[in-house]
């Protein structure tokens, strides 16, 4: 089995096959034996690869698999080769033209920092945003334009709520 | 003794508190809100009641509805655990007047000293020296704007009935001030409901020294020697441990003193922290919390000294039976907040079901949470989840054991400031004691590293496998039943 997986913005390939009865992994030109026993319901899980004993935090859910080492949430999505590559074609069409930026907890909307039609910066802060007794500062997940700001001030905000559209810059 | 306390707080330090009622005999009362429902320390306690919906205003900072619970079900004390209604002196005398022992300080030491403009004055009256400073409301007047000017930019705005480091900004000059104001303004009201502040000289690269005091109401006022504070973030600590590697034996002793000065000359009772803002072996008074503190346990750890339990003896009013020459300080002991933050976002708040809480455990190691695998981190309260306590020889073994409990530290479900830790744990700056409260600011950058993400891509692709591997397995067992020979469904039926 050939699975391609993307971890913070890299992609890795990684290969699972049987040899002698034992299960190996094939990446980034290295084969190496794999034991695992945890039951697959526990969050919490150890494998022994070539040897090292690793004790890692595990959860799969709708929106990927959550694999927690050394207390680091990496977020990963794990798709088999065939299907990657068949994405990859798809994605390749329709290009990636808009971003909604959504609050990432339920707050309340203190300032809107930007205007309709503003070219912001990555990481330009975008409004703040009041929750857990903190202004939080809201910044842009990417280079874009703002096209459009769907908050106010004193707007009270559920999780996941769209705050602000990004689009394309003209040009880029 | 009491027979009965009422806890009003929640998560850890509730559990704390249940567990010195515990040890004393004490039947413990917990209060809840919705969100709370579930959580350990409602479990935990003797007893617990509902309070009320999950905002903070209608359950833990509802002053009359914790006093008619606590009249109502028999409890003859309040313990308020720190935040909330910790440093409330209303609620302390609302607690007096309804017949109910606060436990912490009376209204009036609260009044005095948990007002940092009345601290700043109790300090100056004891000798302690204090950073220059001016009172100020939530806008910016001409005579506090020329006052400001007087002590010189940059300053630092804070709360004046603030604690927790919530609602404090540094301004760098006239404009700023102008601005951050009302914002700060907007935060202390939110947060301790009284919107007054207080600007003060900034000092660039100070070191934040807290000590910890215990005093009863018979004159007798002790020190458990001092806390380092100085890691933090926005404000926020994130480390402390004791004793401080930034003091020399002389200095400790006479910062100590001074703090006791300072609780005798307000006639403090109960438990409470002096914090000191130390900048080239001169420190400066800042403020007292009269109340315990979310670091109290590396006290506990280096003194042997249980500091909930002395609250509750000395708020029945027993007598301290400890003298100072008996507080000493045995080995290091490191506080690391485990906060439900995400590191790798400028860490905000990362709120939601918590898959998997395995806490390490061992020698050394104490851990005080406040939540379980199962429990849900809400918006309504702060993010802290636990803490984990190491205690050892000296600083380097505690360095040691620090890193690799952080590394068997494993949640699963929200992101916490774990790795923030295990990444501090091997600086040399910190290896060294060579930091001052900037300091994680200035080395976010290699304290948020992500180096392990290739393995994390083959342990996920691993789990992948597996959980394929068995709906495959389960599919073809479903199959093979579906044409099992000997299952009287599959034999064809005999006419």
């Amino acid at each position: 089995m050939e699975y391609e997986i993307e971890v913070d913005g890299q992609k890795h390939h990684v290969r699972f096959f049987e040899r002698d009865g034992l299960l190996h992994v094939e990446h980034a030109g290295g084969v190496f034996p794999v034991r695992t026993e945890t039951p697959l319901r526990s969050k919490v899980q150890r494998a022994q690869i070539n040897g090292g004993v690793q004790r890692f935090g595990y959860h799969h859910g709708k929106e990927g698999t959550d694999i927690v080492l050394d207390g680091v949430t990496y977020s990963a999505t794990v798709r088999e080769l065939e299907h990657a590559r068949l994405a990859a074609v798809a994605t390749r069409r329709t290009g990636l033209v808009k971003v909604d930026v959504k609050a990432p907890m339920p707050g309340m909307v203190v300032a809107v920092h930007v205007q309709q039609g503003q070219q912001v910066k990555k990481n330009e802060s975008l409004l703040s945003l009041h929750a857990m007794k903190l202004e939080n500062d809201i910044r842009s997940p990417r280079e874009g334009v703002v096209t459009e700001i769907a908050v106010k001030a004193g707007d009270v905000l559920e999780k996941g709520a769209v705050m602000i559209r990004l689009g394309p810059v003209e040009g880029a | 003794m009491f027979k009965r306390v009422l806890i009003a707080n929640r998560g850890e330090i509730a559990l704390r508190v249940i567990r010195a009622c515990r040890k004393l005999g004490v039947h413990s009362i917990a209060v809840f809100s919705d969100a709370d429902s579930h959580l350990p320390f409602v479990r935990a306690a003797d007893e617990a009641h509902y309070l009320g919906p999950s905002t903070a205003a209608d359950s833990y900072l509802n002053m009359q509805r914790i006093v008619d619970l606590a009249r109502e079900h028999g409890a003859e004390a309040i313990h308020p655990g720190y935040g909330f209604l910790a440093e409330n002196p209303a609620f302390a005398k609302l607690c007096e007047d309804s017949g109910v022992v606060f436990i912490g300080p009376d209204s009036g030491a609260i009044d005095r000293l948990g007002d940092k403009r009345h601290a700043k004055e109790v300090a100056e009256k004891a000798g302690v020296p204090v950073t220059p400073w001016v009172k100020c409301a939530g806008e910016l007047d001409d005579a506090t704007l020329k006052a400001v000017e007087a002590i010189g930019f940059p300053v630092m705005i804070k709360p004046a009935a603030g604690g927790g480091g919530k609602g404090m900004h540094k301004a760098d000059n006239a404009a700023a001030l102008k601005t951050l104001i009302p914002k700060a303004a907007r935060e202390a009201k939110a947060s301790f409901g009284d919107d007054a502040l207080l600007v003060e000289k900034f000092l660039p690269n100070p070191r934040h020294i807290e000590v910890q005091l215990l005093a009863d109401k018979h004159g007798t006022a002790l020190h458990l020697y001092e806390r380092e504070c100085s890691l933090q973030r926005r404000h926020q600590k994130l480390l402390e441990e004791t004793p401080s590697p930034s003091l020399t034996p002389e200095q400790r002793e006479r910062i100590c003193a001074d703090a006791v000065r300072i609780a005798q000359t307000a006639h403090y009772t109960n438990a409470g922290t002096c914090e000191f803002l130390v900048d080239g072996g001169k420190w400066y008074f800042c403020e007292v919390n009269t109340r315990l503190q979310v670091e109290h346990p590396v006290t506990e750890q280096v003194t042997g000294v249980d500091l909930v339990e002395w609250q509750l003896r000395i708020a029945a009013g027993e007598k301290l039976t400890l003298q100072q020459k008996d507080v000493t300080q045995n080995g290091h002991a490191i506080e690391l907040r485990i906060n439900s933050e995400d590191p790798y976002a400028d860490f905000m708040p990362s709120l939601g079901y918590i898959e998997a809480f395995e806490p390490p455990q061992g020698d050394g190691i104490r851990v005080d949470a406040g939540y379980a695998a199962g429990d849900s981190v809400t918006q309504f309260y702060d993010s802290l989840i636990a803490k984990l306590i190491v205690h050892a020889a000296d600083r380097g073994a505690a360095i040691e054991l620090a890193s690799r409990a952080l590394r068997d530290f494993i949640v699963v479900g929200v992101a916490t400031t774990i790795p923030l830790h295990i990444a501090l744990m091997d600086q040399l700056d910190f290896k060294g004691g060579d930091f001052d409260i900037h300091w994680v600011e200035r080395h976010l950058t290699e304290l948020t590293r992500r180096e392990r993400a290739a393995e994390a891509a083959v342990l996920a692709a691993l789990m992948e496998y597996r959980r394929l591997q068995k709906v495959r397995d389960a599919q073809s067992k479903a199959g093979e039943i579906a044409f099992d020979p000997w299952s009287s469904s599959s034999l064809p039926r005999l006419k």
